[in-house]
């Protein structure tokens, strides 16, 4: 599909928003600075791309960026020597804590609607569970605990309850947890995987990643998967604060390429002022 | 007169020859009635504890000499299930770290770069439990440690089915 540059004139018209404009988007940017020897930052930037400035860096991998509903912090996974964990940066004073540090693998940050709580990922008990922290208590409470792998917590926009990558049928699908009755329900059978879900802001449709590396949108009803890109490696797609646009990392030519799409796919472009090794793209909330 | 008789000369022939060919006679060999001796009496089915000989562990799994001189084992596309090759290998390691006692070894578990970042650290450390807990079962008694850097650190970045081999591992680390 080629490419077609999207102006701000001719998308207002097309959608009917301008909203989408004032917001901003992470990534981290990965720089090889000597022989298999990373630098990796976290990255935020305006939506489209300009004016990316550094907030956190490691010499060991960054990943999985969450924004807080404030767009005050991100969420984000760092490491340390003993594995992966979660940690939080604060954007206007750039202090960094780490929020979930325990045994096993530590991930998949997810802040709740009304930013009092951490969804994540945790194994301290065998298999990766999702926990939830509680932002001002600082308690950690277990919510899954099945055997298989659950992962990738991303809340409905009410918060009631969050989507879920799981294997507990075999291989990756998407579930749902109901907070209230702490009731879970399958939500995605066709294909071989699904993982990496996340609602719109009016949790009509679910955005995905499709068998490994497609992005698709399953319609909240009908249950119906549009594909949006027909690739192998697409990854981390997010929508944008008015469900109109789709934010996600693909490779052109074998480059990294950050791309911002229509929802419905027709229309795409990639984001020019982002290059070098990008990945784990996160669109953020509105400017408040 | 001499004619039928050399027809009937060669098919006698014929016919014992052809008994001949279709039973043979046992053959007496009075010289060599010494016992053979052969190189195989000696060879040890149980190299390094593998339960393998020497050259069925290079033939069949490409391991030259002690297996404990092999690091990396790997695995298939979303599966954390170790096969022989990863069995022997871990199990000699585990061998190893029984007799030595004390070591201190990590395992780093990988995953390829398809599926999704945070899923594939979950992979990574699936597969790195469960060669520790083959390792611990066979006997090492040792510190065993496992982390998981997910597809974030391969070997190969390349897109081919070579590279997400190669990238599907554990490591042990001494």
């Amino acid at each position: 599909m080629a490419a077609h540059v999207i102006s701000d004139n001719v998308y207002q018209a097309f959608t009917g928003g301008a909203a989408a404009f004032q917001s901003r988007m992470a990534y981290v940017s990965r720089t090889e600075v000597e022989y298999q020897r990373f630098r990796y930052r976290l990255m935020v930037a305006d939506w489209d791309g300009f004016g990316a400035r550094e907030v956190y860096a490691s010499w060991n991998p960054l990943l999985s960026p969450d924004w807080s509903p404030d767009g005050q912090k991100l969420a984000f996974v760092g490491f340390n020597d003993k594995g992966s964990i979660v940690k939080v940066v604060d954007l206007t004073t750039f202090v960094d804590q780490t929020i979930a540090g325990f045994r096993g693998v530590n991930s998949a940050p997810a802040w709740s609607p009304d930013g009092s709580k951490i969804a994540y990922s945790n194994s301290q008990h065998g298999s990766p569970d999702i926990f939830i922290y509680d932002v001002l208590t600082r308690q950690h409470t277990r919510i899954s605990s099945h055997y298989g792998i659950d992962t990738e917590p991303s809340w409905s926009p009410r918060g009631e309850s969050f989507l879920f990558t799981s294997s507990r049928t075999g291989k990756p699908q998407i579930y749902s947890y109901s907070v209230n009755d702490e009731s879970v329900s399958r939500m995605t059978f066709e294909g071989d995987e699904s993982a990496n879900a996340s609602y719109n802001p009016d949790g009509s449709k679910i955005l995905m990643v499709h068998e490994g590396g497609q992005i698709a949108v399953m319609d909240g009803e009908t249950s119906r998967l549009t594909m949006l890109t027909n690739a192998k490696f697409d990854e981390s797609p997010s929508f944008s604060p008015n469900g109109d646009m789709v934010l996600y990392k693909t490779e052109q030519q074998y480059e990294p390429a950050l791309v911002v799409a229509s929802a419905d796919g027709r229309v795409r472009t990639r984001l020019s002022l982002v290059s070098g090794d990008v990945r784990e793209p996160a669109w953020s909330p509105l400017r408040k | 007169m001499n004619r039928k008789l050399g027809l009937i000369m060669t098919v006698l022939m014929g016919l014992v020859l052809t008994a001949c060919a279709s039973k043979p006679k046992p053959v007496v060999d009075t010289e060599s009635t010494k016992p053979v001796i052969t190189e195989t009496a000696t060879i040890d089915r149980n190299a390094f504890g593998s339960g393998y000989t020497v050259s069925d562990l290079a033939s069949k799994f490409g391991i030259n000499g002690d297996p404990l001189n092999y690091k990396v084992l790997y695995f298939e596309y979303n599966s954390s299930a170790i096969d022989e090759r990863s069995r022997i290998i871990a199990t000699r390691h585990a061998q190893h770290l029984g007799e030595k006692g004390g070591l201190r070894v990590n395992l780093e578990g990988h995953a390829d770069e398809r599926g999704t970042r945070d899923f594939n650290l979950a992979l990574g450390e699936r597969r790195a439990q469960t060669v520790a807990q083959l390792m611990n079962a066979a006997g090492a008694s040792s510190t065993i440690e496992t982390i998981s850097y997910g597809e974030e650190r391969p070997v190969d970045a390349a897109h081919t089915e070579a590279a997400w081999k190669a990238n599907r591992r554990v490591e042990i680390k001494y």
